[in-house]
């Protein structure tokens, strides 16, 4: 039986028989791909400029003409480390075109492992290299991002005038793909038909070794403060601060439910719609003067911050909304910490109920167990987006929640963490409150520290498009030299 | 800071002088090592009030015309995109602008 010759595009620098390559690279994958499978028909659409260098568009074009010109598999030695919106943008668009038209792309992973595109492209086979024995040894890493590992230490390649040069160092990723590629284009003579998925079947069984798979890598969770949170099902709010506001202004960000309001009466609030008192028109919910009134059909009660609140009216509001919550079965969600002194008791009388009384903290033993050791994950490779501010009371906080919001609406995989005690009730990864009211038991030295290693796993664990985070205001001081601007 | 963001939005207030938020974006740009690509202010304006020799800030709900004006002023001076943080346009705006930002043409990095 005569198998037919697959055609394999080669996006690179060139090929330089017959097309020209001045800069070797290319003329190296195409060798190294014919060296696994002989075959083969080499096409090559040059997009790198003798600098090395090439665009996004030139990538994107190359990819439209191969898939036109009826190739069966793209081999793409190249990327870039830029975000890439996985449905709308046109590399995406690009590459899912060309899979659904049976042509099986495979790219190499940034040389460091910085996420890279094409590679990590859900419809693309990413290929990442490392020192493997065996010319045509690979490993298979299913349901992960970047897919094979093949061959990427020091070898001898194919270069420009018929020499052979020896380049490449532990991890080079260039020269790993194109033994995937060779593979693909083999896998595609056998099977003509194959899509992506029947490739991806395929590649795991001939793989020498099966890495991980997607129940096996998932790690213990990242130790956010608030691991004891039960599940909200409706909340009553107090009293109706701007912290509380964001929860009214963001009701799809929130897994629960508000069902009541209250804030002390003298503020102007009582009686009015709690929408309509922030300008966001109205959304139903009257705001009481007495959190018994509030409660009405909530399992869980937040309270925001009552001690100032307390000492204004000479009363231990947390005493009395706690006996309150345990006298009608509510959790309670506390922006100030719930201590054993003075509330011992009621904490008792709670989880004899059954009942969570939780807050916001990075106490100094969470803060022990994420700084102890070396770390365990690679740096943050995802683009981070901050808001900072110039002073307090600006909006921060509602702008993070507004852009989390929005991008999420847009299909993004967001990550975030934030300096607000209800950041994760907003579903964020990681509450920092380290502003006012301070529950963070760290030195403030070690913050980069520990926020680096939180970030870090988090990442490694979620694989984010993006990373929002946020500040306190007083990131630049006024004037450094006038402390009370700090 | 700590987090080391690639880029930021910076929010400022209507009553900073451009001179301070000059400062703030120098400073982040330099210490921060993050790039400030866009602005953003609130939907309301504070005012320094003064009596009896003290001074504090209030705020009320700023009118179309001032944001439409302090939007202008700030895209003007700083040549960033500057929107107010609670309109959908703006946030959107915004998106953009870091979708933007992070996706524009890269180089070739894995050869």
């Amino acid at each position: 039986m005569t198998l037919k010759r697959v055609r394999v595009t080669v996006i690179d620098s060139g090929v330089a028989q017959p097309w020209g390559d001045n800069l070797g690279h290319g003329t190296a994958c195409a060798a190294l791909i014919s060296a696994v499978c002989e075959e083969v028909v080499i096409s090559s659409i040059a997009i790198v400029d003798d600098s090395g260098r090439g665009s996004v568009q030139a990538l994107v074009a190359a990819i439209e003409r191969a898939v036109a010109e009826g190739t069966g598999v793209i081999n793409i030695s190249l990327g870039h480390t830029r975000a890439v919106h996985p449905e709308t943008s046109p590399l995406a668009r690009a590459c899912r075109q060309a899979a659904e038209a049976g042509v099986i792309l495979v790219a190499a992973e940034h040389n460091d492992g910085l996420v890279s595109y094409p590679a990590h492209l859900p419809t693309v086979i990413g290929v990442r290299g490392a020192k493997i024995y065996g010319h045509e040894t690979y490993y298979y890493c299913p349901g992960q991002p970047i897919e094979c590992v093949a061959r990427g230490d020091a070898q001898r390649v194919r270069w420009l005038h018929g020499k052979e040069v020896l380049i490449g160092g532990n991890s080079f990723a260039s020269f790993a793909a194109p033994r995937i590629t060779g593979i693909v284009a083999r896998l595609k003579q056998l099977h003509p038909d194959a899509g992506l998925e029947e490739i991806r079947v395929l590649l795991q069984q001939g793989a020498a070794r099966i890495i991980g798979s997607p129940a096996r890598v998932s790690r213990s969770p990242v130790p956010t403060p608030d691991a004891r949170v039960p599940q909200i099902q409706r909340a009553a709010l107090y009293p109706y601060t701007k912290e509380m506001h964001a929860l009214v202004r963001f009701p799809d960000l929130l897994a629960f439910r508000i069902t009541g309001i209250a804030d002390p009466p003298g503020r102007g609030q009582v009686g009015r719609d709690a929408g309509q008192v922030i300008g966001a028109g109205r959304v139903g919910l009257q705001i009481h003067s007495g959190v018994r009134d509030a409660i009405d059909g909530a399992d869980t009660l937040i309270l925001g911050y009552l001690r100032q609140l307390g000492v204004l009216r000479d009363r231990d509001l947390h005493r009395e909304f706690l006996t309150l919550a345990i006298d009608h079965r509510l959790h309670v969600f506390s922006f100030e910490p719930l201590r054993e002194e003075p509330y011992g008791d009621l904490l008792a009388a709670a989880r004899k109920r059954d009942l969570r009384f939780w807050w916001p903290e990075v106490s100094r033993e969470q803060a022990h167990g994420i700084l102890s050791g070396p770390a365990e994950h690679g740096p943050v490779d995802q683009p981070v987006l901050g808001v900072f501010g110039t002073s307090a009371s600006q909006g921060k906080f509602t702008l993070q929640l507004a852009l989390r919001q929005r991008f999420l609406r847009m299909g993004y995989r967001v990550a975030q963490m934030g300096t607000e005690h209800h950041c994760s009730l907003f579903g964020m990864d990681f509450a920092f409150p380290m502003g006012h009211g301070s529950t963070v038991a760290v030195e403030t030295e070690r913050f980069p520290e520990l926020l680096d290693r939180v970030m870090r796993r988090i990442c490694a664990e979620r694989r984010p498009d993006l990373f929002l985070v946020g500040s306190q205001s007083g990131t630049v001081p006024f004037d450094l030299n006038d402390h009370r601007t700090h | 800071m700590g987090t080391k963001p690639d880029a930021c939005v910076l929010v400022v207030n209507d009553i900073d002088t451009s001179d301070y938020i000059e400062a703030t974006i120098a400073g982040l740009t330099s210490v921060g090592q993050t790039e400030v690509i866009a602005l953003a202010v609130s939907d309301r304006r504070k005012e320094v009030r003064q009596r009896h020799g003290r001074s504090w800030t209030s705020q009320r709900p700023a009118s179309e015309v001032e944001l439409a004006a302090s939007l202008a002023r700030l895209e003007e001076r700083f040549g960033l995109p500057a929107v107010q943080i609670t309109s959908q346009t703006g946030v959107s705006r915004l998106c953009d602008t870091a979708v933007c930002y992070f996706s524009s043409p890269g180089q070739k990095e894995t050869s």
